[in-house]
Order: structure tokens, then C-alpha cells, then sequence
């Protein structure tokens, strides 16, 4: 067999496994029945086991990443809420922006996404922020 | 966000068994039997392989864009990269068969570019490459018994010379030789019936003409 003919065999070849080994148009039950010789319970135990673990480690790293933005978005607004006494109409209405584009505020409040909410829920929000504020305030 | 979402939602129970089937039954075809048993690729079991393909995902080795190509075949390709690591049957030459399916959704490639996808500790044993290059003469030679088998039965003829050409999706097939799918379905269980029984029957009278 030539080189050609070696080639157009390998491909010929190649083709017939891909179509023989597609699952396309099979049942469960006839893969299944296929698989019998292997420990199928044993494989999707493992699998999912790898996939949860690196969703877990994801998540993690995330969370971390997450409560550090926390803590530093939280002193930030502790600071400018300790000054909301001084603060002029147009100072409060920004600063209420302010607070309401910090996305980094949903995790102040775990469930709480400023985006999902309507004003009156983000008024009560930084209501709750302003009294940890004078509760900061109060044990100077 | 939009990978890991979808990873998590992802119904890993059926998308390894179909994964398993796959590995093993391209193994199987590719390398045949050893002693009754299906090769181990450098050491590895079909199963190892889908985990290394699944790892491949998790670990970022090979990214996946779900907007461009769905998991499974994200997942068959990687799979297809691994044994053909132990193949003179190069991943180019594998994807090629892609291009040339008359598919619904033809963009079924990755993004580049990628890292390597070959491990570096386990090379191909050369044994490995000849068993797999005298498989593939085989296969050829078993489509052409089948073909000359069953020349009255235009359907089936018309699915093997799709297979021939390289167009192995029951949808490519199905425009190609104007068979309903569901049709296309059938077929290729009797295919699949008919080759094992031809494979086991030249196999044998090769082991008989040895002795």
C-alpha cells in the first residue's frame, strides 16, 4: 500500500470508529447495557467528586476575595456615614448613589443586590448602615 | 460565571457514561483487543481517560466557550486529543473530520489558543502507533466487505459511503443521502451489529493464517 492509500485508509478508519463510538441516537439503556463490564457507579462517583471539588476550591477563593471587598467597602461607608450630620441634601443624595452603585454591597447583606431592589429597600439599607455607624460613634 | 454556571449545571451522571461509551468504543475501534481486553493507552483505562479530559476542563489545560460548541463535544474532542496522542492519527487530522460534517451547527471549535494538551509522561509506544495504523486497514477493509454485502440495500450503502467520506453526524447523513434521521438511527445499529461481527470474523482467520 502506498502512501496515498495508507492515508485514505487511516481517515477511512478514523471515520468508522467516530460514527461506531457516537452515542448519538442510543438509549440509556442500551448504553448502559454496553457499558456492563465497567464500574459505571464508581466513575460518576469520582467525577462528580472532581467536579465539586473545583467548584468548591473556586468558591472559596471568591469568598475570600469577596469578604476582604466587604470589610474595606463597609469601613469606607462607616467613615462617611460618621460625617452624615454635617452633610447637605445634595451630599445625602449623592452619597445615597454612591452607596447604591458599591456592587460590592451585596455582601454586606448576603442576599441584598441594590440592582434587585426597589429605593425604599436601599433607603432601609442605608438605614441600617447609618445606625452601625452611630453605633461605631457611640462606643468613642 | 457563565462556564462555572454551567458546569454546575451540568448533568454529570449521563454526560460520563456517554463519555465512557464513547472513549471505549473509539479505543476499542481504533486499537481492537488485546487478549480479549481493551488496550490500556499508556497505561490508562478508558475511564482514566474521560478523567483526564474532565480534569482538562476544571484545571483550565483546554477552555471551553460554551457560546461556541456544547460540553459533550467540548469534552469528545478533548478525548479524541488524548488517544490521539498514541496514534499516528494527529489532533489536525481529527479535527479535520469536524470541518467536513454537514452539521446544523458547524462551529464546533474551541477557542485558541490553547496550552498542550500532550502529557509529557507518557509518550506513544511505537507498538501502539502500529496497532493502531493495521486497526485502521482494517476498519477500511471491513466497509468494503460490508459494502460489497449488502450493495442491494441502497439506505445502508448510502450511510456507509457518508462514513466513508467523512460525514459521520446523523444529521449530515441524513441531508447527504435523504434518510430521516430517526432512520439514520436504526441503520447504524445494524452498521454497528454487522461490522463487530466482520471485525471478529477477519480477526480470526488472521490468527488462524498465523497459526
Amino acid at each position: 500500500m502506498n502512501s496515498d492509500e495508507n492515508n485514505d485508509s487511516k481517515n477511512v478508519g478514523y471515520h468508522i470508529a467516530e460514527f461506531l463510538a457516537d452515542p448519538e441516537g442510543l438509549t440509556d439503556s442500551e448504553i448502559r447495557e454496553e457499558l456492563a463490564g465497567y464500574d459505571t457507579e464508581k466513575m460518576i462517583d469520582n467525577v462528580k467528586n472532581m467536579v465539586n471539588e473545583a467548584l468548591e476550591g473556586d468558591r472559596l477563593a471568591w469568598q475570600k476575595q469577596a469578604k476582604e471587598e466587604q470589610s474595606k467597602s463597609l469601613a469606607q461607608i462607616r467613615e462617611s456615614c460618621a460625617k452624615l450630620g454635617e452633610m447637605t441634601r445634595e451630599q445625602l443624595i449623592n452619597f445615597y448613589y454612591d452607596i447604591k452603585a458599591k456592587k460590592e454591597l451585596s455582601l454586606a447583606f448576603r442576599d441584598f443586590d441594590p440592582e434587585k431592589v426597589d429605593d425604599e429597600e436601599i433607603k432601609d439599607m442605608l438605614a441600617n448602615l447609618i445606625h452601625l455607624a452611630e453605633i461605631d460613634k457611640s462606643d468613642e | 460565571m457563565e462556564v462555572k454556571k454551567q458546569i454546575e449545571q451540568t448533568d454529570w451522571e449521563n454526560l460520563s457514561r456517554r463519555l465512557l461509551f464513547y472513549t471505549s468504543k473509539k479505543v476499542e475501534y481504533i486499537f481492537g483487543r488485546v487478549n480479549g481486553e481493551i488496550l490500556l493507552l499508556g497505561g490508562k483505562s478508558p475511564e482514566d481517560i474521560v478523567y483526564e479530559a474532565i480534569a482538562r476542563l476544571l484545571d483550565g489545560t483546554r477552555n471551553w466557550n460554551p457560546e461556541r460548541v456544547s460540553l459533550w463535544v467540548f469534552l469528545k474532542r478533548t478525548i479524541d486529543s488524548i488517544i490521539s496522542h498514541y496514534s499516528e492519527l494527529k489532533e489536525t487530522q481529527s479535527r479535520a473530520q469536524y470541518t467536513t460534517v454537514i452539521d446544523g451547527d458547524s462551529s464546533e471549535d474551541e477557542e485558541a489558543p490553547q496550552k498542550s494538551v500532550n502529557p509529557v509522561d507518557s509518550s506513544p509506544n511505537p507498538e501502539e502507533i502500529k496497532i493502531s495504523n493495521e486497526r485502521m486497514e482494517l476498519l477500511s477493509l471491513a466497509l468494503n466487505r460490508l459494502l460489497d454485502l449488502k450493495q442491494e440495500n441502497e439506505q445502508y450503502c448510502y450511510v456507509l459511503m457518508c462514513m466513508q467520506e467523512g460525514i459521520v453526524k446523523a444529521s449530515g447523513i441524513s441531508d447527504a443521502a435523504g434518510i430521516e434521521v430517526s432512520q439514520v438511527y436504526s441503520l447504524k445499529r445494524r452498521i454497528k451489529r454487522d461490522f463487530d461481527r466482520i471485525l471478529l470474523e477477519m480477526c480470526a482467520s488472521e490468527i488462524m493464517m498465523e497459526g
